[in-house]
């Protein structure tokens, strides 16, 4: 019974909350879509924490997706063992920058008074959910080895099961604690999604990436002001 | 008032079924019993990963055996007789395996029937004796998956391990250690759980992606040579992933250090600096 909650029910309603309260929440409030970032002036505190952190998560985030949305070609890429290591490696890689972000982030936030008093109970729900996903992330990735050849087998007809609206949850409900808690913690993430700062994900500044250089012109004598 | 239902059919249907067994013909619920049954059970034949049911209807009363071939999730956690089986044959839950009434009330006869008459409720077997070399190696391509499943199965390695595959990294462990699986379900066991596996999770990952009798029978020579030490000594030198990975990291992490964090730090520096002063 619990199995079908968990793995029947429970991500209909994450699914729901994802798309439902994020447009909501974009047409009430379109000023919180932000995690309040304070990058601009603390990039080299920042660099340790959110750059490992981004980077793996990014990584990790579009490889689960595409061993979804191509577990054929994933595994003909396993098909001999060299490449099977080294699509792992990566991925565990990946794993160990994004808890080494994330702990650097959250011992940023606890030893700052400044950042304790702009920390929100959903804050740190955001941490809890994501500390979860990734310490069970790891240990699937340590305990349970192979997991970028058995997904495709076990966890992507799942889901495959759930668009077509008949979760199929024994090919989840078999699979051993760590694999379901990290699944759970997934759609976890998923509810908690728009409630909180990860709305920022969607409306990430991409473009940023190829606009075109920005040249900055002081409207001053530096040379003055910077002695002053 | 189901259960009632389905004694009164077992008890209408055990004369006809049985008269129709009398005539040398297979038993009607053969079919059933080897494609659900035989990987886990035989009739005469000894244990496999279940126990021999040999005499089993005997022993037991209709409703039992019917509630546990029909749904044993049932007995399996409440029933202490279920809870010490469970024990002694390593605890490998038999799943619920959908079967309907009129099936159940079939394999209680076909049991009852081959207890007292020998029947064939494997299916014809090419013995692993059989295999030659390249059999052997065939296995071994299937079970790392260089060679794929014709029916698109993923490879054995993505879940199980055999020590001393050769190849440079180790098998997976979502499942059991299978170096020596041979030595315990036998060539008639391992054909039958290589081709209708009772395993749940295996059961739902090859049940749409069935092995061929071929595939089985290089598997079946591939396990065989494992289990008797074959590959011992080979690929002892084995690749680790986690460290590996924590070799990656720090790089990774070195190399983000010296492309990223110098990014645009003049143009900030400077304005972080004079931020809020009157220029």
């Amino acid at each position: 019974m619990l199995d079908v909650i968990l793995f029947g029910a429970f991500p209909y309603v994450a699914v729901v909350l994802f798309v439902g309260v994020s447009i909501q929440r974009y047409r009430r409030e379109p000023f919180t879509y932000s995690s309040l970032s304070t990058q601009f002036l603390e990039s080299r505190n920042l660099f340790w924490g959110s750059v490992p952190f981004h980077v793996g998560v990014l990584v990790l985030f579009f490889g689960h997706l595409l061993g979804f949305m191509f577990p054929r070609q994933v595994m003909l890429w396993n098909a001999m063992p060299a490449r099977l290591f080294i699509l792992e490696v990566s991925a565990l890689i990946c794993g160990i920058l994004t808890i080494v972000g994330l702990v650097g982030l959250i011992l940023r936030r606890a030893r700052s008074a400044r950042l304790r008093v702009n920390t929100s109970v959903n804050d740190i729900l955001v941490y809890i959910a994501l500390l979860c996903s990734i310490i069970t992330g790891l240990w699937v990735a340590l305990s349970l080895r192979w997991g970028s050849a058995w997904y495709t087998h076990t966890i992507v007809p799942y889901l495959q099961s759930l668009i077509v609206m008949q979760p199929d949850i024994q090919r989840v409900a078999e699979l051993p604690l760590a694999a379901r808690l990290h699944i759970i913690s997934a759609f976890a993430l998923f509810s908690l999604f728009s409630f909180t700062r990860l709305v920022h994900i969607i409306v990430a500044p991409v473009p940023y990436l190829w606009r075109p250089t920005q040249l900055v012109i002081w409207n001053r004598d530096r040379k003055t002001t910077s002695g002053a | 008032m189901e259960l009632r239902v389905l004694i009164a059919g077992l008890l209408i249907a055990l004369p006809v079924v049985s008269l129709a067994a009398e005539d040398g013909t297979p038993h009607p619920s053969t079919d059933v019993f080897v494609t659900k049954c035989s990987s886990c059970h035989s009739v005469g034949e000894g244990d496999r990963v279940g126990p021999d049911l040999k005499g089993v209807t005997e022993r037991r009363k209709p409703d039992w055996l019917a509630t546990m071939i029909k749904a044993p999730s049932r007995l399996l956690d409440s029933d202490p007789e279920v809870r010490a089986l469970l024990a002694k044959y390593n605890n490998v839950r038999m799943p619920d395996l959908g079967l309907d009434d009129e099936q159940v009330a079939g394999l209680i006869d076909l049991v009852a029937h081959c207890s007292e008459h020998a029947c064939q409720l494997t299916p014809e077997l090419r013995p692993v004796t059989e295999a030659v070399e390249l059999d052997a190696a065939h296995g071994r391509a299937l079970f790392l998956g260089t060679a794929m499943f014709t029916n698109g199965g993923p490879s054995c390695i993505s879940c199980h391990t055999v020590s001393g595959t050769g190849a440079m990294i180790g098998g997976g462990t979502l499942a059991k250690d299978i170096t020596n699986v041979f030595a315990r379900l036998g060539d008639d066991g391992l054909d039958a759980a290589l081709r209708n596996p009772s395993f749940p999770l295996m059961n739902k990952v090859f049940g749409d992606h069935p092995l061929s009798a071929e595939e089985a029978f290089a598997l079946r020579a591939y396990l065989y040579d494992a289990n008797r030490g074959k590959h011992q000594g080979a690929g002892v030198y084995q690749l680790s992933v986690p460290m590996a990975s924590l070799i990656g990291a720090i790089a990774v992490l070195i190399l983000l250090n010296t492309a990223w964090s110098r990014r645009l730090r003049g143009v900030r520096r400077e304005l972080v600096r004079h931020g809020g002063r009157p220029s």
